[in-house]
């Protein structure tokens, strides 16, 4: 899993995420989270790249969103694929995360 | 054709009056929307949507002179129906509104009025049309109520003596009122004003609420005087002008309690409007106020509330806390929402003492929001809750809760449902959480259930459906015991896995199910091996384009598509094309639009353009717009004279249009 991140401006930071998000990208992303989660009111996750994720994938996305909650932080999902929008219809992940349209989308919410 | 066309819409099935409809548009006769109206008359929803998207494409006056008659439909439908489409292309049809101004039926004319105000019409004509119409004795009351609105809506300095001749009138006094409030001139708000000394208490009223949507800084120091002096009923009013007259963020400058004393009225835009203005600086009588508020019924006041409670650090949470149980069963809704949106850890207990109201709803609310949680301690009381829970509905949030929390120990009581439940009515949701949950005991349990279900097909397949969805390495070896399976479902669901996970070392078995019985199956594997960039991809698309089934042909035609342009396959589209049945050939017609080779793509359209299937003929006159072929200019002006098709003529005619610039 490739991350890069774009910190937007000071309150929000995108980290697009490029690969298959399961077990391999547990360690990567969450030290990348954990590196901004202090210091950002939001982060952003842009899963345009992202075609695959599988059962460790979705578990790690819950427990980055209850990590920012617990913190009052805000965590975004934006362009989700086809397969992964349907995991996330099937699981119903789709009602506890804010999830956006395009990055552009996402951006403005950030802004406000 | 008239004939023919009638038959269609008169027993033909819903597609096909669809496409009878899109013919009849384009011939774009007089008797070909007089077919259509006929139809849209019967007040089928589907079809008059299409209708309506076709007039709004291609207006003219006739269609729009045929829906002012339907203005007068005793159908709410078709007059709505109407009344929108003419919103939308009535300016450019003024003459027909003109005409509808003096139609027999007032209700009609109100129609029109109201049209006319929606468009915005500023046209000299109409507006004088509309002053006759105010000014004769024999118009109905109604229709000058909607032409005081419209003429004030037009925002026209030079009717304001029309309405203020009215202003005294019994029936449209107040109207004009309202109106003159939205021409913004001194002279309709000194008018206003004055209504202020007004013994009529309708007018004094109207006055106030017109004098607050002016939103002018000056009124609001005569509202905040008059406070003081009127006292009562009129005082609300007065709160809801002052606070209309307030910008996106002022607070009120005096009469704080009145406002406050406000949010007892009866009438909800009242109760809202002051409300927002309160939200903005709420000193501690209002927040007392508020936590009666959270359960209020009126408007979209508990919403305000919620959203404040929701956003800011208030410290009188607890207090709305302490009154818990003497709110309705909406209000103990809007707290258990309120503790998911807030992630109020603190009271995790008081859902679950909610998951034991008697209401469903709330128990709802109580499960779902205990999954919103970012930390729980008290899954093992939800656990046991789970199990004595009757109901389908606040199981199904309760399920979809453990999941959220990924809840091992949930394992167990999930399979246990899926078993209780007829027709399988938990299993999308419980499929979810084991997904959600995942690892090892969530693929071992599945896999127990499947061994122990071995001939119930639904089982089965919800099992590797999840399966599939958990997507780990470990369920590989349990899915391929399944790839033989008889029920091609499962197959396919199999094949698709093993794509999505990018288990390459399977490829050689996904291509033997290119030719598997079921076509269902044989999509997947040609659609997985592509995943997979299977190295002979294109040749296995090409091979599937002499499928069986019609609509797989079709797809690989589709999936062809996407490697265009290509020397190739062009070639094998042009060998292909001689052999194709009437789908394949607009199936290769419709991708050629990506060609590159020119010669190929003229001796494709040249062949097609022999046949009579008008559906290959439209395709190709496409492909002619699209590679702009003029050489086919002749043969196009041939057609349109030959072919008694009148369809097919427009189309042609439009392609020609296209070619000559």
């Amino acid at each position: 899993m490739d991350i890069k991140v774009d910190e937007k401006n000071g309150k929000c930071v995108v980290f697009s995420l490029d690969g298959k998000l399961d077990l391999n990208a547990s360690k990567p992303l969450k030290e990348m989270f954990d590196k901004y989660l202090d210091d950002k009111d939001s982060i952003v996750l842009d899963l345009d790249n992202v075609d695959f994720a599988n059962s460790s994938g979705l578990g790690l996305l819950v427990s980055l969103l209850k990590t920012a909650k617990g913190k009052n932080k805000n965590l975004y999902l934006c362009a989700l694929r086809p397969y992964i929008k349907e995991l996330f219809d099937v699981t119903q992940l789709n009602r506890i995360f804010d999830i956006y349209d395009s990055l552009e989308d996402v951006l403005l919410r950030c802004e406000e | 054709m008239k004939e023919r066309y009638g038959e269609i819409l008169r027993f033909g099935d819903e597609n096909e009056i669809i496409d009878a409809i899109y013919e009849l548009s384009y011939i774009d006769e007089t008797w070909a929307y007089d077919l259509i109206f006929e139809v849209v008359e019967k007040n089928k929803k589907g079809i008059n949507s299409f209708v309506e998207s076709i007039f709004l494409e291609k207006p003219n006056e006739y269609i729009a002179t045929r829906l002012i008659s339907l203005l007068g439909s005793d159908k709410i439908e078709l007059r709505n129906f109407a009344s929108k489409v003419l919103i939308t292309i009535g300016a450019q049809f003024l003459n027909v509104l003109l005409d509808g101004l003096a139609y027999p039926e007032y209700d009609v004319r109100k129609f029109v009025v109201d049209i006319i105000g929606e468009i915005g019409v500023k046209d000299k004509r109409i507006k004088e049309k509309l002053i006759e119409m105010l000014d004769d004795d024999n118009e109905h009351v109604n229709v000058k109520f909607s032409i005081l609105e419209v003429l004030a809506k037009l925002g026209d300095e030079t009717v304001l003596p029309y309405i203020k001749k009215y202003i005294d009138s019994p029936d449209l006094g107040y109207i004009a009122l309202y109106a003159l409030g939205k021409i913004s001139k001194n002279e309709s708000k000194n008018i206003l004003l004055k209504q202020l000394e007004s013994d009529d208490i309708l007018k004094k009223y109207a006055a106030i609420e017109v004098l607050g949507s002016m939103h002018d800084k000056d009124v609001r120091k005569i509202l905040y005087n008059l406070l003081d002096k009127e006292g009562g009923y009129l005082n609300n009013i007065i709160c809801k002008s002052i606070a209309m007259t307030l910008d996106k963020n002022e607070t009120i400058e005096k009469g704080r309690k009145y406002f406050i004393e406000a949010l007892d009225d009866d009438d909800c835009n009242i109760k809202e409007t002051i409300l927002r203005v309160l939200l903005r600086s709420p000193d501690d009588k209002v927040k007392d106020r508020l936590v009666a508020l959270f359960d209020d019924h009126c408007g979209n006041v508990r919403e305000l509330v919620f959203d404040f409670f929701s956003r800011k650090d208030v410290e009188i949470l607890p207090r709305l806390f302490e009154n818990v149980e003497n709110f309705s069963n909406n209000g103990k809704i809007n707290i258990c929402n309120l503790i998911g949106k807030r992630n109020l850890l603190d009271r995790e207990k008081l859902l679950i003492k909610f998951l034991e109201n008697e209401d469903e709803e709330v128990r709802i609310a109580a499960a779902e929001n205990f999954g919103h949680l970012s930390k729980v301690t008290l899954l093992d009381e939800f656990r046991k809750l789970m199990l004595t829970e009757d109901s389908i509905d606040v199981l199904r949030s309760m399920i979809i809760s453990v999941g959220w929390h990924m809840d091992t120990k949930a394992l167990p009581i999930l399979i246990e449902l899926s078993r209780k439940y007829e027709n399988c009515e938990l299993c999308d949701v419980i499929s979810g959480s084991f997904i959600l949950i995942g690892g090892s005991e969530a693929v071992n349990i599945i896999e127990e259930n499947l061994k122990k279900n071995k001939d119930n097909e639904e089982v089965k397949l919800f099992a590797i459906m999840t399966l599939s969805r958990i997507g780990e390495e470990e369920i590989l070896d349990i899915l391929l015991e399944y790839l033989n399976d008889d029920n091609p479902e499962i197959r396919e669901n199999v094949i698709y896995t093993l794509a999505r996970i990018y288990a390459k070392e399977y490829i050689d078995k996904i291509v033997f199910y290119l030719s598997d019985e079921a076509a269902n199956v044989r999509e997947a594997a040609l659609s997985a091996l592509e995943m997979l960039n299977y190295e002979d991809i294109l040749m296995c698309i090409e091979n599937m384009t002499y499928d069986e089934e019609n609509w797989l042909r079709y797809k690989a035609f589709k999936m062809l598509a996407n490697y265009l342009p290509n020397e190739k396959i062009e070639d094998f589209l042009r060998k292909r094309y001689f052999e194709a049945t009437v789908l394949d050939k607009l199936a290769i017609l419709q991708i050629l639009k990506n060609a590159q080779n020119i010669e190929i793509v003229r001796n494709i359209i040249s062949e097609s353009l022999k046949e009579k299937e008008r559906e290959i003929l439209l395709e190709a006159f496409s492909l002619i717009e699209n590679f702009s072929l003029k050489e086919y200019e002749e043969e196009l002006q041939k057609l349109i004279e030959k072919s008694g098709d009148l369809f097919l003529q427009k189309k042609a005619e439009e392609t020609l249009l296209k070619l000559k610039g």
